[in-house]
């Protein structure tokens, strides 16, 4: 079983040091079995943050805060219109990283897919791409203790002027784009999450413990 | 003074680190194998505690003593 909780869309968006904080209190408890499994849906106020491949000439050149964060991944930006998912979830033995970060992108491909449009992974970079060049989503993880933190940020309705002040995820010969640019009208992250949350364990599943225990056939 | 020290996957890990930490190095290779041929790892000391780093390029493993002991993380 999986649980999924919505701590903040639209006006409710939840601060990044708040969540992080409400990140960890979560790892804590599935990784001591006493929560099960549980996806945190929200968004941000507007905030970067770098992760552990971040390079100093991709931070903002203008003095803009940023925050280091405890996940793979370079520098990115949260804010409003973005969709944030953070799985906090057992992963199934033998531990395999790689495998859990594609799903988290093939998730999200399935999600683009409802909206008619083709995401796709793009070698050697993590995160949703389209026409190869373009970045819709982004992919950035830990785990300890088995258990993950952090996860994907989906762009959905918001605006593009954070992007321009930093090298985002490392990557001067790409842009961003949006669920909400590519359609034509506007498309939210409360739109969004409930067609996310669907889908989620049929893609993720097979890297959690939780699903493959309960759906493990006897030999 | 060291700043830090490197050595491959499956050779000797550097004799300074106690048990605990040679202990999770071993499962990590072990968990790894063989994606981690021609890795090496990175030891630096922060606080006197010893940080083992296991970069293979899309992933990070860390070893290293946190708040509740020594932990072994991933970042991807």
């Amino acid at each position: 079983m999986v649980e999924f909780i919505d701590t903040g869309l639209s006006v409710n968006s939840v601060p990044y040091l708040t969540a992080l904080e409400q990140q960890r209190a979560v790892h804590a408890a599935v990784a001591r079995g006493r929560t099960p499994d549980t996806v945190i849906l929200l968004e941000h106020p507007s905030v970067y943050t770098a992760g552990r491949r971040t390079e100093p000439h991709e931070r903002p050149v203008d003095g803009t805060p940023v925050i280091d964060v405890d996940r793979g991944g370079k520098i990115t930006w949260h804010g409003p219109g973005q969709l944030v998912v953070y799985p906090i979830v057992r992963l199934a033995d033998p531990i395999d990283v790689v495998a859990y970060v594609r799903r988290l992108e093939g998730l999200v491909i399935a999600v683009l897919e409802e909206f008619g449009i083709t995401g796709e992974r793009v070698d050697g970079r993590s995160g949703v791409w389209l026409r190869g060049f373009e970045k819709i989503a982004a992919v950035g993880i830990r785990v300890a203790d088995g258990v993950t933190m952090h996860g994907l940020s989906l762009n959905c309705s918001n605006g593009f002027e954070a992007y321009g002040r930093i090298v985002a995820c490392g990557l001067a010969d790409a842009s961003a784009t949006s669920l909400s640019r590519e359609l034509g009208r506007e498309v939210t992250p409360a739109d969004v999450a409930p067609l996310l949350v669907e889908r989620f364990e049929a893609h993720v599943g097979p890297s959690l413990r939780s699903t493959r225990a309960s759906t493990a056939v006897p030999a | 003074m060291q700043l830090g020290t490197r050595w491959d996957v499956g050779a000797v890990p550097p004799a300074r680190l106690d048990a605990e930490v040679l202990a999770a190095i071993a499962e990590v290779e072990a968990r790894l194998a063989p994606e981690t041929a021609g890795l090496r790892w990175t030891l630096t000391w922060l606080e006197g505690r010893p940080v083992a780093e296991l970069d293979d390029g899309s992933t990070v493993t860390i070893v290293r003593y946190g708040w509740d002991g020594l932990e072994v993380v991933t970042e991807g």
